[in-house]
């Protein structure tokens, strides 16, 4: 009895084999056509749009005393919404580590990532990701105790070195230190949380990550004073949204709103005065929010005002970003690369015509 | 009854096969096997076109792409232009080191633990109990977390590392060794006393209470600036010594009408105190102390732990040539007295002889070993050229390599101090605290599970047993070796399986504590290559194999402590 079955196992898998051959020629994929791609027409029926955020990095997406996520990041996020549901909150966050990105995208799970996410080549292919217009244009950095008196990256040689795994900086730190012959000793954790804890603890000598992120969690710290940001950028790191390849119709609408949010701080659009301009004379305003006969939204799929929405609930660019990351706030940061290129920066949107 | 036995004709067809049982079941497996076929290849197709639609179709090729990370916990032979492959490499010779040493520490610590629970001392059985019930009712990951973020996080920062012993000199007082001799003698006098002889109780009390004065003198000495001068002061006339002195004799006669129980410890108590006083006030203990220079060997901090490293030089194998030989000969004279201790029924102590045997040749082989001198003139590097010199001059000059140390070195075995650099320990082993928390974690944690078993198992021999290896004259020991556990291990040998089964899948909660095991570099991996599926493919194989391997094991041990029936 037992040998018999023995000889069934081999001979259900070749069935099973040549089953699923002749299967994958049959299975044809049908293909759901209609004005709106299937992530947005997705977004509408359930009337809320599921974003991918970081699970706490203050200034990016971080929950507020009220349990509400709020951040940089976050009001990418309800821009988005706003300018499909017409609702900034119709956002469900979902917080995701590091290493969880790609299978959130891949899945399905979420529609839109805003999750401080460098833009780099394998991501865009192997992620089957559509990268937004970059959001936030950062480099990698690196913190130190002022204890140390280290100020140059050269005397780090030999040190440790605390990073988060599943990242582009845990590679960039590999190329940093041996291109310039020092050695080192990666400390790799799975989050950003323990990553920082095990760095103040002093189980590493430096801390790596993002600058704005160092900025922040400089900020947060108990002495900010205790902690010093080396002068020295060891990476590009375009930060911005994302959304699965498979439906480009909702990546142009992320994309635009992106677009409109730099192009509105441009025109001097804000949320405060947005009803001045609704009676603009200028065409080119009068195209960018749908006003009259031009068409906007409309080419997407979504309201032709949508971005009169967005700016009336969410703000443009430079009000964001004064919101979470200005010299207003803890972390006080220039604008610096993230400015209008009327400004030196690089930031510029493409003509809404 | 009539219909019944009717029935059976009428169905005589081409049916009736059916009816047959056998047949029944041969069916039923058929289809319950195209049922199966059907499932798998649908979820198959499904799970390849998902993953062809998004061009991550499973493949090893990226295994050969280059790395580009580090990894803390690597063999020197990883860097960053490593491939996937060696990354992954790495992560089972981690997880390995894990298993492997958590298995055996686990095991030993869970037998203890299960003898002590068995205990018919109170305090330790109680101890182990607590151990056992606090161990196997909290969750591992929380343990985990005590270990590493509590436990290893509050080690000294690397600049004031613990080190053992303390760097510099350090003064042993002569007088310890007076100590140690008069406890000894104290021991051997009252020898033929019984336990609770007053004789006994008051000599040891009187030399405990000596002991106490003088050191309670140097230690006031040392911190109360009006005890400087005490010590070896020797004035019979002062107020002071004089009040001491009668106070004390005043004690010493109260003593005597202390309740008989008592009067023993009180009378040794006070007569001792007084000795030691009087030693201490003329000077007759020793001031003197032994200057001792000492190097640490063993640092603890937050980065881990750094002790010396013994590393085999060029003349490690001719000694271990004697070792070998010692081994083989120890082998021969056990089995040989063994058989003869079984024919004969003389008493040999066999296991010491082998043991003598060995350690013989181990010690003659590494004199025998050095015997040839090592050479004189050494080459070695100096600034950018190769120069001969004095082999003296090159160690003072600290000009030799580890390799060259290796390979001039008199003794089989080379020991390399840790020393310090800014950072780090440029020299000697280290073991980080990732690695420490995790194999503390899961050792401790599942030898809570194994004494339990190790308990249940002792428990479950009859108790007949126990008292027939009484009756034979057997001491507790040989009961335990030779009567007792044989019969337990039937017992505990299928669930100690599957809690080496348990620890060894338990090491994948190392992301926790971010060590670099399997799991962790896979998850890099992933990350960074994309390969999520191949990635969980290949640690389900490996973890798969892992377990196999030890029930493959376990399930031979169990075959052979199994009881024999014929």
């Amino acid at each position: 009895m037992f040998r018999r079955s023995i000889l069934l196992i081999p001979f259900v898998l070749i069935v099973a084999i040549l089953v699923s051959v002749s299967f994958t020629t049959v299975g044809a994929q049908d293909e759901f056509t209609a004005e709106l791609g299937p992530i947005t027409q997705q977004v509408v029926d359930r009337g809320e749009l599921v974003c991918g955020v970081n699970t706490g990095l203050a200034g990016f997406a971080a929950p507020n005393d009220a349990g509400v996520y709020e951040g940089f990041d976050v009001d990418i996020c309800r821009a988005v919404a706003a300018a499909i549901l017409g609702d900034a909150n119709a956002v469900s966050f979902r917080p995701l580590q590091a290493g969880e990105r790609q299978a959130a995208i891949q899945s399905g799970e979420i529609d839109l990532m805003s999750r401080n996410t460098t833009w780099t080549l394998s991501r865009d292919v192997v992620w089957a990701a559509t990268f937004a217009p970059t959001t936030f244009y950062d480099g990698q950095g690196l913190m130190v105790r002022t204890d140390m008196g280290i100020t140059e990256i050269e005397e780090l040689d030999g040190a440790s070195i605390c990073v988060q795994s599943g990242t582009t900086t845990e590679l960039n730190m590999a190329d940093a230190m041996s291109s310039r012959g020092l050695e080192y000793t990666p400390q790799v954790f799975a989050d950003a949380a323990s990553t920082w804890d095990a760095y103040v603890a002093g189980r590493c000598d430096a801390f790596t990550t993002d600058k704005s992120g160092l900025a922040a969690y400089r900020a947060t710290s108990e002495d900010p004073g205790s902690h010093l940001i080396l002068d020295i950028t060891l990476s590009k790191e375009p930060l911005g949204p994302l959304s699965p390849q498979s439906d480009p119709q909702f990546a142009d609408i992320v994309a635009w709103t992106v677009y409109g949010l730099i192009q509105a701080e441009e025109f001097g659009i804000t949320s405060q005065n947005i009803d001045d301009f609704l009676s603009s004379e200028s065409p080119d305003i009068q195209r960018f929010l749908g006003i009259g006969d031009n068409a906007a939204g409309s080419y997407l799929g979504i309201p032709n005002d949508f971005m009169v929405t967005v700016i009336r609930q969410v703000g443009n660019y430079g009000e964001i970003f004064d919101r979470h990351l200005g010299p207003e706030t803890v972390f006080g940061l220039e604008r610096g690369l993230n400015d209008l290129w009327t400004n030196g920066g690089l930031l510029y949107s493409p003509p809404f015509r | 009854m009539s219909a019944a036995t009717q029935q059976p004709r009428t169905e005589i067809g081409i049916f009736s096969f059916l009816r047959d049982t056998r047949t029944l079941q041969i069916i039923g497996q058929i289809i319950f096997a195209i049922i199966l076929i059907a499932i798998i290849s649908r979820i198959t197709i499904d799970v390849l076109a998902a993953l062809q639609q998004r061009n991550l179709t499973p493949n090893f090729s990226f295994l050969q792409i280059r790395a580009g990370f580090d990894i803390t916990e690597s063999p020197e032979w990883y860097t960053s232009n490593s491939n996937y492959g060696d990354a992954f490499l790495v992560g089972v010779i981690n997880t390995l080191r894990i298993v492997i040493i958590g298995l055996f520490a686990a095991t030993v610590i869970g037998v203890f633990v299960g003898i002590f629970l068995l205990s018919t001392n109170y305090l330790v059985r109680t101890i182990s109990k607590v151990y056992v019930e606090i161990l196997r009712n909290t969750p591992l990951l929380v343990q985990l977390f005590v270990w590493y973020y509590i436990v290893a996080f509050s080690l000294p920062q690397f600049q004031n590392s613990l080190s053992f012993p303390q760097e510099g000199v350090t003064l042993i007082g002569l007088r310890l060794f007076i100590y140690i001799a008069v406890i000894f003698f104290a021991l051997r006098a009252v020898r033929q006393h019984a336990t609770n002889s007053p004789v006994r109780i008051g000599v040891l009390t009187a030399v405990a209470a000596t002991i106490f004065m003088i050191e309670a003198g140097f230690w006031l000495g040392s911190r109360v600036e009006s005890w400087q001068n005490v010590y070896a002061r020797g004035n019979l006339y002062a107020v002071q010594f004089l009040i001491y002195f009668g106070v004390s004799v005043v004690l010493i006669a109260a003593s005597t009408f202390v309740p008989k129980l008592w009067r023993s410890l009180a009378l040794g108590a006070t007569i001792g105190q007084l000795i030691g006083g009087l030693l201490f006030y003329f000077g007759i203990v020793p001031n003197a102390a032994f200057r001792i220079e000492l190097y640490p060997i063993i640092y603890m901090n937050i980065r881990g732990f750094a002790f010396p490293e013994l590393l085999p030089t060029a003349r490690f194998a001719e000694w271990m040539a004697f070792v070998g030989l010692g081994i083989a000969l120890a082998l021969i004279i056990y089995y040989y007295f063994g058989r003869l201790n079984e024919t004969t029924g003389q008493q040999i102590p066999n296991g010491r002889y082998a043991f003598l045997a060995l350690i013989i040749l181990v010690v003659v082989g590494w004199f025998f070993v050095g015997i040839e001198p090592e050479p004189t003139m050494v080459p070695v590097e100096q600034d950018g050229t190769i120069v001969s010199m004095l082999l003296e001059d090159a160690t003072a000059n600290g000009l030799l390599t580890r390799e060259d140390q290796l390979l001039y070195s008199r003794q089989p075995l080379a020991f390399f101090l840790p020393e310090r650099s800014n950072f780090r320990f440029t020299a000697g082993a280290e073991i980080s605290p990732e690695y420490m928390a995790l194999l503390v974690g899961l050792v401790i944690y599942t030898s809570a599970f194994i004494a339990e078993i190790v308990r249940a198992g002792i428990q479950a021999v009859p108790h007949g047993q126990l008292e027939a290896a009484r009756a034979l004259g057997l001491n507790s020991a040989q009961t335990l070796r030779q009567v007792i556990l044989p019969q337990a291990l039937r017992v505990i040998i299928p669930p100690l399986g599957n809690q080496y089964l348990n620890l060894a899948k338990n090491s994948s909660l190392a992301i926790a504590v971010a060590f670099d095991d399997m799991f962790r570099i896979t998850y890099t991996i992933m990350n960074q290559s994309g390969q999520s599926v191949t990635g969980m493919f290949m640690i389900m194989v490996c973890y798969l194999a892992m377990s196999l391997t030890i029930a493959t094991i376990t399930n031979w041990a169990n075959r052979r402590f199994q009881l024999v029936t014929r």
